[in-house]
């Protein structure tokens, strides 16, 4: 089942019919803007008329309207001083050109778009479109990704309906205050409009005395249908009687249980559907993932009569904007968690070193500012969605995982080779050609020592220096912010902070990880110095606050803490504040075919604490079309010449009661090949970029078999046996004998070898010996196993088929990963 | 890169191609998923798009079972003369070839048991036939259809020696 991305796509009939009616043919009309403005730069491409040229020279149709609406595109861009992207521009043009045939002619233009569905549904049958009726045309959407400039072309919507009509109200809706905050600034300084925002501009009585075209910005937390105590909460009461223009920013968002709520009241406030024509105003909605939000409302059909045009993140992506994006999971078996985190997180901190030493490079420096690159700091982010010391499931989690981390930490800054040694392992795993590391953090690291990455990282990620003892620190000053510092002498230096939601929650967590937490009352707040040029805090361990409202360009290392499932368009949110890049003089792009330090520089490297996590971030990215996977099925065609009729030869197994497998006597072994038992981790990395998804898996972990001997006298044999009795009989492999000895002399003698990382054999505790006993049964099995087989191989025996027969398939699949 | 011939920007549909029309094996600088593989006795064959976005299977054919694919047929047919009709086989001196890509963990494709590793499945299974002229000019075929099967019997003398380095598994039945 394709995603509700991949679905809401397939079914933008409006996007499809605007661009017929226009004479456009969309691929190819997106890659002519995107030349003009690479060539040209956006300030000039609408300005000069250079992208109506590109329009007019691949129209096919009358090119009078495109002229005429982009007229009314420049005019709404010139008065909130935009100068558009393509993408923008083009959303524009199909929207002025919808504006004007609502307008004009409802009755006609409805005429007109229902006869396009009829054809378009002809060659669309996967999702059913209702007819086009009046209401259809109260309601229009943009389907823009995070950073695309969203806010610019609602701005640039405004001008062109105020221009258009008369309005009794126009009402912007945010999904919080923070939210309404930055967009009542935002419009304040296009100096275009007269702004309200509730609450901070006054209370309910005011909005009564203010002029109809004033833009008032609410979040959708203070709208409720009637007036709830004597808080903030504005009865949509106060909008009645008039005709409004409500603009809806990601208007989706919150519980699932409230969003049925709020569709109603943005609904009721435009008037759609209402029966007097003077009460009948527009919804016009904003939103980065609005196929998750069909998807959950089940509502394909309405955004897509409604959706102008989708720049979503995957052609945003695809057209260079943002950093690249590079993952790596790395998937160890259950018992090696603790070293599976570690090795994750050092290679997490050697990626995120690398970038902030490349920053600090004065080449580096130097070719920033010769291209006019803007590149903030660089900030390893560490982020779930839950909330740090919280109490639900999903916060204690998160909650663990912090505490996991900030014992990685503690130990990283007390013990002498802490990091030396993780990175030994990491470089090791590289030498072998399973690194955890992006190409260009390797090739960079080339012929340094453990040793000499470790003192980079201490000096430049952590500002360690001799003496320094590592210490946590909530600061009372700012609520919800814990320090990571480190003593030095009578002073203290922060290299990062924790976001906590709940203090107390952390902190008993932190008390039962025997790690200390103090107060600090006087440092002020570690969060609002991230801002800072010369910020010394390069770790930010934080929540969903983080992923909401933060508006930053420093974040470029993200290892993810616990991500649950189904948290899709908050992932999308947390990718966008990663991969957000300023580009050249601010135009977002990040630059081609660059390498080495600066490709570092913009590249998000994404990291998962647990694998879980990274497959949950993934699969929100592609959810919202990012490395979005497509499988086709297509019939083979059989070319068997039908004579001479070709014969093939089929293998046949003998039945069980034809031979015996004895390994009571020892000499079994003599004759078998050798085994591997691999507890090595997995790998798999992942790059996004221009060319779609480029994965790789790799194995790391070295040679432990002569340890792993050593441990064998600790092993519980009669534990092994059970296993390896339970093992016949499941498997019903009644023809094997063996006896206790026999697995004993395996263990002892036997051709085999063990794979893992380092500290499998280590012995501490009851889990370690349980972890060995299970690798230890599995030796012998795969030992007997291949007992089994050679005597069973001796007794195969091989029959004449038809050619027909041997397995030529019946189809074959394609599966394309769209970036 | 997905595959440009099936370009698709705002939607997300991939065409099954006509399998007459795909180009054929011989060229090292196909970047398509499917080929079409003269003496194969299935089209298409697919190719493995390692780092392109495009994954496929049953049997993709890595780079060097690819290269032994393509350096068959262009052995055989140095003039550019491929066979490319349906169950037209190659052919080489006086025998007739067909080539089948074998499918791993298919418990119908050929496998044998090799010492005590699991099932082994060579990558390719080739079959070749005695084409015999009669006086008269026309020509007959003669299998070899000996009692016994010479499993990879032939493997010294198929392929010719210049393609027979750093190959994958390949198989010679001849029955």
């Amino acid at each position: 089942m394709a995603s509700g991305h991949a679905r809401l796509k397939k079914a933008l009939v409006l996007r499809d019919v605007l661009a017929h009616e226009l004479g456009l043919d969309l691929p190819a009309v997106m890659r002519g803007l995107s030349t003009v403005e690479d060539t040209m730069t956006a300030d000039l491409a609408m300005s000069d008329g250079n992208y109506l040229a590109q329009l007019e020279s691949l129209c096919r149709g009358d090119a009078s309207l495109l002229t005429e609406a982009d007229q009314a595109v420049r005019a709404a861009c010139q008065t909130v001083k935009l100068a558009p992207r393509y993408a923008q521009y083009l959303s524009l043009i199909l929207f002025a050109h919808w504006q004007k045939c609502r307008s004009t002619d409802e009755g006609a233009f409805i005429e007109r778009l229902n006869a396009f569905l009829t054809e378009w549904a002809k060659n669309n049958r996967s999702e059913t479109i209702t007819p086009f009726t009046a209401d259809d045309l109260q309601f229009g959407a943009f389907w823009m990704a995070t950073g695309s400039g969203k806010t610019h072309v609602l701005h640039a919507c405004i001008a062109m309906l105020h221009a258009a009509g008369t309005w009794d109200r126009t009402i912007l809706i945010t999904p919080s205050e923070n939210l309404s905050r930055q967009h009542a600034d935002k419009l304040r300084e296009t100096k275009a409009f007269d702004v309200f925002a509730y609450p901070m501009d006054g209370d309910a009585s005011s909005l009564g005395r203010l002029h109809p075209d004033t833009v008032i910005v609410v979040d959708i937390n203070k709208l409720a249908e009637t007036k709830k105590g004597d808080g903030v909460t504005l009865p949509t009461s106060v909008f009645r009687d008039g005709r409004n223009l409500v603009f809806v920013d990601e208007g989706h968002k919150g519980q699932r249980s409230e969003e049925s709520v709020w569709k109603k009241l943005q609904s009721d406030l435009a008037g759609i559907g209402d029966s007097q024509p003077d009460h009948r105003g527009m919804l016009i909605e904003f939103s980065a993932t609005f196929g998750q939000v069909a998807e959950a409302e089940a509502t394909f059909g309405r955004y897509a009569k409604a959706i102008m045009l989708d720049y979503a993140y995957d052609r945003f992506h695809a057209d260079l904007y943002g950093k690249d994006f590079w993952n790596v999971k790395l998937d160890g078996h259950q018992e090696m968690t603790e070293e599976v985190q570690h090795t994750t997180l050092t290679a997490a901190l050697i990626a995120y070193w690398y970038q902030l030493s490349s920053f600090g490079k004065s080449n580096v420096q130097k070719q920033i500012k010769d291209r006019g690159l803007r590149i903030a700091k660089p900030l390893w982010v560490l982020l779930g969605l839950s909330v740090i010391g919280g109490k639900n499931a999903g916060d204690k989690e998160q909650t663990s995982d912090v505490i996991d981390v900030l014992r990685y930490l503690d130990r990283a800054l007390s013990e002498d080779d802490f990091i030396a040694e993780g990175v030994t392992h990491v470089l090791d795993a590289a030498r072998q050609g399973s690194s955890l590391l992006p190409k260009v953090v390797n090739d960079g690291v080339q012929g340094m020592s453990a040793a000499a990455i470790q003192a980079r990282i201490l000096n430049d990620v952590f500002g360690w220096q001799e003496g320094d003892v590592p210490l946590f620190r909530v600061l009372k000053t700012s609520p919800g912010e814990m320090g990571l510092g480190l003593r030095r002498g009578d002073s203290v230096h922060y290299y990062g902070v924790v976001n906590v939601g709940d203090v107390k929650g952390l902190k008993n967590g932190l008390e039962a990880a025997s790690l200390e937490i103090e107060d600090d009352a006087f440092t002020p707040s570690l969060f609002a110095d991230l801002e800072l040029a010369n910020s010394g805090v390069n770790l930010l361990i934080g929540s969903r606050r983080f992923a909401e409202g933060w508006d930053n360009y420093r974040a470029s290392s993200l290892t993810l803490l616990r991500l649950g499932q189904n948290e899709g368009s908050l992932i999308i949110q947390m990718f966008g504040r990663v991969v957000r890049f300023a580009g050249t003089n601010g135009n977002g792009k990040r630059l081609r075919e660059i390498t080495g330090d600066l490709a570092a520089l913009q590249t998000a490297f994404v990291f998962g604490l647990k694998s879980r996590y990274l497959q949950a971030f993934l699969a929100g990215l592609f959810e919202n079309g990012i490395g979005e996977k497509t499988r086709t099925v297509c019939d083979v065609d059989d070319w068997l010449p039908e004579t001479p009729a070709l014969l093939s030869i089929k293998a046949v197994g003998p039945q069980q009661n034809a031979f015996l497998v004895d390994l009571r006597d020892a000499k079994w072994l003599q004759s078998v090949n050798k085994v591997v038992v691999s507890y090595a981790a997995g790998i798999a990395t992942a790059r996004i970029g221009r060319d779609g998804l480029d994965e790789n898996a790799a194995r790391v972990g070295g040679d432990v078999t002569a340890e792993f001997k050593q441990t064998v006298h600790l092993l519980d044999m009669d534990s092994i046996y059970s296993d390896l009795v339970q093992w016949k009989a499941l498997g019903k492999r009644w023809n094997i004998r063996f006896d206790r000895t026999s697995a004993r002399i395996a263990l002892q003698s036997g051709p085999y070898e063990v794979w893992a990382l380092p500290g499998f054999c280590s012995v501490q505790s009851r889990q370690d010996i349980q972890r060995l006993q299970i690798a230890a049964s599995t030796v012998v099995r795969k030992l007997f196993e291949s007992a089994y087989r050679k005597i069973e191989a001796k007794h195969s025996s091989y029959e004449i088929i038809g050619a027909s027969e041997c397995g030529i398939p019946s189809q074959y699949f394609k599966e394309i990963t769209n970036a | 890169m997905p595959d440009k011939s099936q370009p698709n920007l705002f939607g997300d549909r991939v065409l099954c191609p006509d399998v007459q029309n795909l180009p054929l094996i011989v060229s090292a600088t196909s970047n398509h998923c499917e080929v079409l593989a003269p003496g194969s006795v299935y089209q298409p064959l697919l190719l493995d798009q390692q780092g392109s976005g495009v994954v496929s299977g049953p049997g993709a054919l890595n780079r060097e079972e690819e290269k032994f694919v393509r350096d068959l047929i262009t052995y055989l047919y140095p003039k550019k003369d491929y066979p490319k009709a349906a169950s037209t086989p190659l052919v080489w001196g006086k025998r007739k070839i067909w080539l089948k890509r074998n499918i791993e963990k298919d418990a119908r494709s050929f496998r044998l048991r090799v010492d005590s590793s699991d099932w082994y499945y060579p990558d390719f299974v080739i079959w070749m036939r005695k084409i015999v002229r009669k006086p008269s000019g026309s020509l007959i075929r003669k299998a070899s259809r000996s009692a016994h099967m010479r499993v990879g019997a032939n493997i010294k003398s198929f392929p010719p020696k210049s393609l027979r380095t750093s190959y994958p598994r390949r198989l010679v039945q001849s029955l």
